[in-house]
């Protein structure tokens, strides 16, 4: 049952970090929720979508990019009613102008942008730390610790937003996001905010530099009250050392005092990390004879603080990044290591050992990476490609999204990526300029309207040379499948309005326009094979469902035999068409020196049929198998 | 205030979080602070998923606050009393959580990455047993395939293998009143001797 709608308030349950922040949201009455998916901020939005219909009055919605989703989110704000918007660090660069532009302005029902970063970068193409967009926007920056803080900030971060009139930014990582711990339930209204009115002006206030000026007389003011914000708090403490931190690091701070056995450190933990209070941590750094300052990435607090202090008489020693890293997450261990080293402290042993024991035996395991799940139509479509190019040189830009693993072998589509629309952005710019190779790029339907669809227009204006793939799964799948503008139907089968991307890419110019089913292997490499054998821009649509997604379909409408493939053994020469060519995880090979024999496993067959199609000995059956032996109590 | 940590560990689509998820919601009527991470995103992709689960056990005389600084998901080097494994190679990609006193149950299920070498099986448990001496294997695949007809119950049986080796600070009751489906109360029977199974063999 979901925290957003169940429990009393008082009520103490088991949260994800990411619901604490969607049950704050609600517990404050928005009345708008936007949201692109994106790692680690996705499941605020999908635990929302999933309780929609019990939170009469919500406007959620599932939006193109981070840009409109933050747009709309002002709009909402703007009729006076509350709004938040929410993002993978990343999205804040999408939605930059935005926010730029809005600080210079009003607003009205609170704004909050929820916003979650990935130290590590496990899914993500940089670890950027958003902290310092503050410095160019001034927006608040909040920073909770636990589960319980990322509701109780966000509701907060709501009243902050109303009283300064200003955006504020709820800001975790994936420790946070993605934590379980306990979370007190606070009161949730039982309606939100249907309507608002739109009755004052945003632009009141002069001329832009005018603008400028009260933005910063507004931080001034947020400076002050932050001098006594009950977010900001300073833990006591007897020694002449102390540390200054915020965030999830208070968590891994707390845990290395406990590894090291130290106790009574006096600790400044800032709720509000931009703006900073200046006399609080002035003070805090005067009573002491050395301040160590904890945070994960950038020196951010660290700067502020020296540069707070430079013009002062302050000599304490600041100390930050010579400590703990500036790349990568912390964790308890790197703090305890950091304080270890300042107090020329050991480690206890068992700590040391299992450190060195990391390093010693890394790389034990066997690789594994991520690649296409059974079934995947991506997985077909990459397959085609490369029995047509064969071992042709062909420059290929792929883009964020789950084709991104054709990058890897067997398919090696990928030669670039990095960041939406990437694929095809460079790709076109690189076709002006490079005639000896062919140019492609692919793109997946959620990318494609992201942000695919001006590059695409761009390409066909400026008459660039490019093949573009657009892998319509009809799911945002990577961050684990909200709905794109292509699908066709909810899991439950509901029919959706959805685009026509073929009347969509010949209305934006291009001739070369074909769509085909991956599932048909042999359709889609004459259709390669005709693409490239033609200039300008031409756009093969693959369109297939995600078999994650369909496969649920397929669980939830029938409880009766699945179809999946078997190899016949006595066919199958061992070619290495379906084993290593089309690379499929559900096909597995048994036996050993010589005698190896591949088979399917019917737990892991998706029933796709690719296998059988390609074939070249005939040896793939279909078969029937009834996975629904367990019995509900 | 005792800590209890655990790491779960496997190829992403094998249920390694919802696993976790399990064994922190068993904790909660239990009476430990509960607290656990993790590591989705990308929604990996047959790649290694990870998830902890970190009990904060009140001692004689304490109060569930006295458990509090059972705070962040993390476990340090060394730190982990139990691991957990759905996938027979999978332990061996997080060696720095192991320390002589960790015990590992891990299924036996293999799921060979394309284009690498995959270990042999007593080569993974030597490796594993370089550190401690409390590493299990246990078939959960097979035994729910052959009981159920499919995986489902694999991790059910994973359950009932750590709650017969291991120091797992749970008993078979409080497990069963969280269980929902009565193929997950045999499922975890199934595990339970599979583990003495398995116990036995490493006695011998």
């Amino acid at each position: 049952m979901s925290i957003l709608v169940s429990g009393e308030p008082g009520e103490r349950v088991l949260a994800l970090g990411n619901e604490a922040i969607a049950r704050g949201a609600l517990e404050a009455g928005i009345g708008f929720f936007s949201t692109y998916p994106g790692a680690p901020a996705s499941e605020v939005g999908d635990a929302i979508a999933e309780v929609i219909d019990q939170l009469p009055g919500l406007h959620f919605e599932y939006s193109m990019n981070e840009k409109v989703a933050l747009e709309g989110a002002i709009g909402a704000s703007w009729a006076g009613v509350r709004a938040m918007c929410a993002m993978k660090h990343m999205g804040l660069n999408v939605a930059a102008d935005v926010i730029h532009n809005l600080v210079y302005q009003d607003i009205k029902g609170g704004l909050v942008i929820y916003n979650s970063g990935d130290p590590g970068a496990t899914s993500s193409t940089d670890e950027q730390d958003n902290r310092l967009f503050s410095l160019h926007t001034h927006v608040p920056v909040l920073e909770p610790s636990t589960v319980q803080e990322a509701k109780d900030f966000t509701v907060k971060a709501f009243e902050l937003s109303e009283k300064f009139s200003i955006p504020v930014i709820i800001n975790t990582t994936y420790a946070l996001a993605h934590l379980i711990g306990d979370l007190n339930l606070g009161q949730r209204p039982r309606e939100f905010p249907a309507t608002g009115e739109f009755s004052f002006d945003p632009r009141t206030g002069g001329g832009t530099v005018e603008r400028h000026r009260r933005l910063l007389d507004k931080v001034d003011a947020i400076k002050e009250m932050a001098e006594t914000y009950d977010l900001n708090s300073v833990i006591p403490g007897t020694t002449k050392w102390g540390i200054i931190t915020g965030g999830i690091p208070y968590g891994y701070v707390v845990e290395a005092m406990e590894i090291l056995g130290l106790s009574d450190v006096p600790i400044l933990k800032l709720g509000m990390v931009y703006p900073m209070p200046d006399r609080l941590v002035s003070d805090f750094v005067n009573s002491l004879e050395a301040v160590l300052v904890v945070e994960e990435l950038e020196d951010f607090i660290e700067g502020e603080i020296k540069k707070l202090l430079y013009d002062s008489e302050t000599r304490v020693p600041v100390i930050g990044k010579k400590l703990f890293p500036r790349v990568g997450p912390l964790s308890s261990f790197l703090v305890a290591s950091g304080i270890a080293k300042h107090l020329d402290l050991s480690l206890p042993a068992h700590v040391q050992e299992g450190w060195e024991r990391s390093q010693a035996m890394a790389g034990r395991a066997p690789a594994r990476f991520p690649t296409f799940c059974p079934g995947c139509p991506h997985r077909a479509a990459f397959y085609s490609f490369r029995e047509v190019v064969g071992d042709q040189e062909v420059a290929c830009g792929t883009d964020i999204g789950c084709y991104l693993y054709g990058g890897r072998p067997p398919f090696n589509f990928g030669n670039w990526g990095g960041w939406m629309g990437v694929g095809i952005g460079v790709a076109q710019g690189m076709s002006q300029k490079v005639k000896n190779v062919p140019i492609m790029a692919a793109i997946g339907d959620s990318t494609f309207f992201h942000t695919g669809m001006p590059t695409l227009l761009n390409a066909v204006q400026n008459n660039a040379n490019v093949l573009l793939f657009l892998m319509d799964n009809k799911t945002v799948g990577m961050t684990g499948n909200q709905p794109s503008p292509t699908a066709t139907a909810t899991v439950s089968g509901q029919p959706l309005k959805n685009v026509d991307t073929v009347a969509l890419i010949r209305g934006l110019g291009v001739t070369f326009v074909r769509k085909i089913d991956p599932y048909r292997p042999f359709e889609m490499m004459e259709a390669i094979r005709q693409a490239m054998e033609q200039d300008g821009v031409r756009v093969i649509i693959s369109e297939r469902e995600c078999a994650l997604v369909s496969g649920r379909r397929e669980r939830m409408q029938s409880r009766g035999m699945q179809e999946v493939y078997a190899i016949e053994p006595e066919r199958c020469q061992k070619c290495d068409v379906c084993f290593v060519k089309l690379g499929c995880p559900a096909i597995l090979s048994r036996g050993e020196n010589g005698s190896e024999v591949y088979y399917i496993d019917e737990a892991r067959c998706s029933g796709c049929g690719v296998c059988k199609t390609i074939c070249p000995n005939s040896a793939v059956l279909r078969t029937l198998v009834n996975p629904h032996l367990e019995v509900r109590v | 205030m005792k800590q209890y940590n655990i790491f779960v560990c496997g190829v992403g689509g094998q249920g390694v979080i919802t696993l976790a998820m399990f064994l922190k919601r068993a904790g909660v009527p239990v009476g430990y602070r509960v607290v656990g991470g993790e590591y989705r995103g990308a929604a990996q992709r047959e790649g290694p998923v990870t998830a902890t689960v970190r009990y904060g056990i009140p001692e004689a005389g304490e109060t569930y606050a006295d458990a509090g600084t059972v705070f962040a998901g993390n476990i340090i080097p060394g730190g982990a009393h139990l691991v957990l494994s759905t996938e027979a190679s999978e332990a061996l990609r997080y060696p720095g959580y192991l320390s002589p006193d960790t015990t590992i149950v891990s299924s036996s299920y293999i799921m060979p990455p394309k284009g690498t070498t995959y270990p042999k099986l007593e080569e993974i448990e030597a490796t594993l047993k370089e550190v401690t001496q409390q590493v299990y294997y246990v078939d959960t695949n097979g035994l729910s395939m052959s009981n159920y007809g499919s995986y489902r119950m694999a991790n059910t049986v994973l359950l009932g293998a750590a709650l017969a080796v291991s120091d797992l600070p749970l008993t078979k009751a409080n497990i069963e009143a969280i269980l929902e489906r009565q193929t997950d109360l045999e499922a975890l029977r199934l595990g339970l001797q599979a583990g003495e199974d398995a116990r036995l063999k490493v006695a011998k």
